[in-house]
């Protein structure tokens, strides 16, 4: 029997193609660029071998873009062709990609984990799962995924890393901190170009409010992490947002120019980096210039796609921004076209309860119809981490509706929201002087002026 | 009529300043869950019958008692406060829709209608803590976390009450993960009153997650003279007593104390019957023979049937009926709890039909040794059952259940899976680690599996 490097059994050719199977898993764990690469020298040595074509299917997915998921399918059906001589575990993958192309995420994910029972060095089915629990926002599920198997790995087991990175990014959004950056530095010891386990430790440094320190881990690593594919331009988002926090606007906007942005692609991650910080920048009064023209171009071509509601609300900010209301409408249309023509989906009711007035509230910011923000998150806020994403980039929103509830003059709401965020982020600059934004418009002058006294505190540390 | 300031400052509708003071005192009784609290309900509406949030109080406190006959006479209370209001003030008027939602059903509404208040009025104390309690109730954990902090900054330790905000918040925090804020604010309530069990409740969760047994019998021991006074409440917190030894095997004290301070007589109080059968389910899993004891929790869960809309309570009165011979009583349950689910249009109507019948199916399949079939109707679930309300010490009854059943019914890998994610969970749990290292054996790792008793029989010395 062929074996991969972990002890996981493949059905192939030869012993080559589970070598070159091995080294694309291995690169897309790391954010190769040469995971493409890697695919078709698989196809090489063994142009048959069904889990190759089950991983191109997987990684149309992992693209988020429906213009590829048609492909999705058809590598689906490649593999399917060859089903005959699979093994139990690879039939299971098969059945959790046919899932995946019928957008029903839940089953995909339940296979996996199911999978993972007896198979728990298998780290693609891992990596599949952690992303899906990632973009449904099944935090603790998320957490648990990589528990359960972790005692299947040790330093001898190739890719053992990826797993801690892993690991760590569930322990970080289920807010288990210490923990999480312990292992997230002992994944980026053992390989540094580890972008994932990095990754981790950055949400760490973010959601505790260690700015300074966030931006010298990422400067520490950034010659690994260059090395990535656009992976790194999140990192360099992550990076922003620390800039972000100290009010280093320059700074901002030139790592957006010249990082974040570099390449003006239309990865939906790459704009979803791109339309957060210029949304982050626009509610603190910065001026962006002409930056959101370019992402309202390709954002244009994808109000039809909705791979996930998360996506959908960050393609609606430059549409909102840059006031094309016509293109607004027809997103907000399609958007609920397609929950309605896909009620199997496991989108479709997240789409339903959360997506929708998510993009809503998006477009309403857009066009400055404040109190409509207000009035369509407020309901929603607790449930928006069904749509997936991280604590750090959903925040994104609470921002918007806090930000709203101060422009609409909302300001016992406003003090409310305020209050809870100065306890969640109590070393947030921003969210004290948004406080004494919202204590000045209610007539505690002093209150204001302490709370200032604060955020400059913060800044001066 | 007009209105009078509450202990806090808030203008009640009342007939004299003496009427209101009668109110504050039922206030403090509900806060400290007090036995007398009903009793000082109806010395507030004999003193003033023309008092609406005298009204209204009792329309909550009747809901919130949850049984068949205080649920019944809930609408008299509400109609009453309605008529009464109208006179009143704006905010009295919103407590009577919120209590008008809750007797409907509508949790969702109720909650906010309660938040909507204490957004003008952050020291309504009584909104606060109904709020707190509702989000407790729908397993809205996170609300109930931030709930507390959007209220917290408008109070200080002059503002009768403080100390009830504070405790609510450390139950929130506890909740959320964040146990060593719950310590510092629920220490820091019981300083201003040692009356204030939910906040001493809140301390005793922390040391269960915790995994520090020891201090949180000797936290529970040093207030219970303190806390006797306080009903049923007082019981659960002798609950959580049980907890700490049975994290310690101590098996004949739990029996011993069951008998003697949990479940000393019948009750058909929710919070009775959840501790008991909580209590004998986790002593039967851990082996432990419970005698005849089942059979009185069973005759009064058996008085319950017909009665279905808080499914945590249902589930652990099934516990109870089929382990204690009342297997029809459990079947006729069951249908009535599906009755409900597909008929009722209440808050809590899809929370029964997605998690409270399947797990109380599973419930079912468990007594009758259909373990592979209990694994089946959990697993889907498990990862949505917070929705019942409750704590996580509470729900994880059934966490242990899962477990057990997956052990029972041969599924090694996966009892092995679960138990690897409970200790990484709880890694101070030494029954975990005991159940781990059985399992381990029967998987055939029995390297693992010595291991496993290392680190127990670490945990035991």
């Amino acid at each position: 029997m062929l074996m991969d490097s972990r002890g996981v059994a493949f059905t192939a050719a030869n012993q080559a193609a589970v070598d070159a199977f091995d080294k694309t898993v291995e690169a897309y764990l790391r954010f190769g660029r040469d995971t493409g690469d890697r695919l078709r020298q698989v196809a090489a040595v063994d142009p048959d071998m069904p889990m190759a074509h089950v991983l191109r299917g997987y990684f149309f997915h992992l693209m988020g873009n429906a213009a590829l998921q048609p492909r999705a399918r058809r590598a689906l059906e490649t593999a399917e062709a060859a089903s005959a001589r699979l093994l139990p575990r690879e039939r299971m993958h098969l059945a959790a990609l046919a899932a995946w192309c019928d957008g029903d995420l839940w089953r995909t994910v339940g296979i996996l984990e199911e999978l993972l029972i007896d198979h728990p060095r298998d780290v693609l089915a891992l990596k599949i799962a952690h992303f899906i629990h990632f973009y449904t926002g099944e935090v603790q599920h998320h957490r648990d995924s990589v528990a359960r198997v972790l005692y299947a790995w040790d330093e001898s087991v190739p890719g053992y890393g990826f797993v801690l990175g892993m690991r760590a990014f569930g322990l970080e959004e289920a807010g288990e901190y210490p923990e999480a950056e312990r292992l997230g530095r002992i994944a980026v010891g053992i390989a540094p170009a580890d972008a994932w386990a990095g990754h981790a430790v950055a949400h760490v440094m973010e959601m505790q409010g260690r700015h300074r320190e966030g931006i010298a881990w990422i400067a520490a690593h950034e010659a690994d992490w260059e090395q990535a594919n656009n992976f790194a331009y999140h990192l360099w988002w992550h990076q922003s947002l620390y800039h972000l926090a100290l009010e280093q606007h320059d700074a901002v906007l030139d790592l957006y120019d010249r990082r974040v942005r570099a390449d003006l692609s239309d990865d939906y991650l790459d704009i979803a980096n791109a339309t957060s910080l210029l949304l982050r920048l626009d509610m603190r009064g910065v001026d962006v210039g002409d930056r959101w023209i370019e992402l309202a171009d390709k954002a244009r071509t994808r109000i039809h796609d909705h791979i996930f509601p998360f996506i959908d609300a960050h393609f609606m900010m430059p549409l909102a921004a840059t006031g094309d209301r016509a293109r607004c409408e027809d997103f907000m249309v399609s958007m609920r076209g397609w929950a309605d023509a896909h009620r199997e989906a496991s989108m479709s009711p997240i789409v339903n309860e959360v997506g929708l007035p998510l993009s809503e509230a998006v477009y309403a910011y857009g066009t400055g119809d404040y109190g409509a923000v207000v009035d369509l998150l407020m309901p929603v806020r607790y449930r928006i981490q069904r749509v997936g994403g991280s604590h750090a980039q959903r925040d994104v929103f609470q921002q918007m509706l806090i930000e709203s509830a101060l422009r609409a003059g909302r300001a016992p709401i406003a003090r409310a929201l305020l209050t809870e965020r100065r306890a969640t982020k109590p070393f947030s600059p921003a969210a004290w002087k948004n406080y004494a934004r919202a204590l000045d418009s209610l007539g505690d002058a002093d209150g204001a002026a302490e709370a200032r006294r604060e955020a400059e505190a913060l800044l001066a540390a | 009529m007009r209105t009078y300031p509450d202990a806090r400052g808030l203008p009640l509708t009342a007939v004299a300043a003496s009427a209101v003071a009668a109110y504050d005192r039922a206030i403090d009784a509900y806060l400290a869950s007090a036995a007398d609290t009903g009793a000082r309900v109806e010395a507030v509406i004999l003193a003033d019958p023309g008092m609406p949030m005298a009204h209204c109080l009792e329309g909550y406190l009747l809901i919130l008692a949850g049984l068949p006959d205080t649920l019944r006479r809930a609408p008299a209370s509400l109609s009453a406060a309605r008529r009464r209001a109208e006179a009143g003030t704006a905010r009295e008027r919103a407590h009577v829709d919120a209590l008008a939602a809750w007797c409907a059903g509508d949790i969702r509404g109720t909650i906010d209608r309660l938040e909507a208040i204490l957004v003008e009025h952050p020291r309504d104390i009584l909104a606060f803590r109904i709020a707190h309690y509702l989000h407790f109730f729908i397993g809205d954990l996170f609300q109930m976390r931030d709930s507390a902090a959007r209220v917290i900054a408008r109070w200080d330790e002059s503002v009768p009450g403080y100390g009830y905000v504070l405790g609510c918040r450390a139950f929130g925090l506890e909740e959320t993960g964040d146990l060593a804020a719950a310590e510092r604010d629920g220490m820091r309530a019981i300083k201003i009153n040692e009356h204030d069990i939910w906040a001493g409740h809140a301390v005793a969760h922390v040391f269960e997650t915790a995994g520090r047994p020891l201090e949180g019998i000797a936290w529970i021991d040093r207030y219970r003279s303190a806390w006797e006074g306080h009903g049923t409440f007082a019981r659960h917190l002798l609950w959580h007593r049980c907890l700490y030894f049975l994290e310690m095997e101590k098996h004949d004290a739990v029996l011993d104390q069951y008998d003697t301070l949990v479940w000393t007589a019948s009750s058909e109080d929710n919070l009775d019957v959840a501790n008991a059968a909580s209590l004998l389910m986790r002593l039967e899993m851990l082996g432990v023979d419970v005698g005849r004891r089942w059979e009185a929790v069973a005759e009064v869960s058996a008085g319950r049937v017909g009665f279905h809309n808080r499914p945590f309570n249902d589930a652990h009165m099934m516990l109870a009926m089929v382990h204690g011979s009342r297997r029809n009583s459990a079947a006729r349950m069951l249908e009535e709890m599906r009755h409900y689910a597909s008929t009722a249009t209440t808050t809590v109507a899809p929370i029964m039909r997605e998690i409270g019948v399947p797990l109380c199916e599973a419930i079912t399949a468990y007594a009758e040794g259909a373990f592979g079939r209990a694994v089946d109707l959990m697993m889907p679930i498990r990862y949505r059952w917070y929705v019942l309300g409750g704590s996580w010490a509470q729900r994880d009854v059934f966490q242990r259940m899962l477990i057990e059943a997956a052990f029972a019914a041969g599924r090694l890998p996966l009892a092995r899976a679960l138990l690897a994610e409970r200790v990484a969970v709880m890694p101070r749990s030494l029954p975990s680690w005991r159940r781990y290292a059985t399992v381990l054996d029967a998987a055939g790792d029995p390297a693992a599996a010595s291991a496993a008793r290392r680190e127990a029989d670490r945990l035991a010395a």
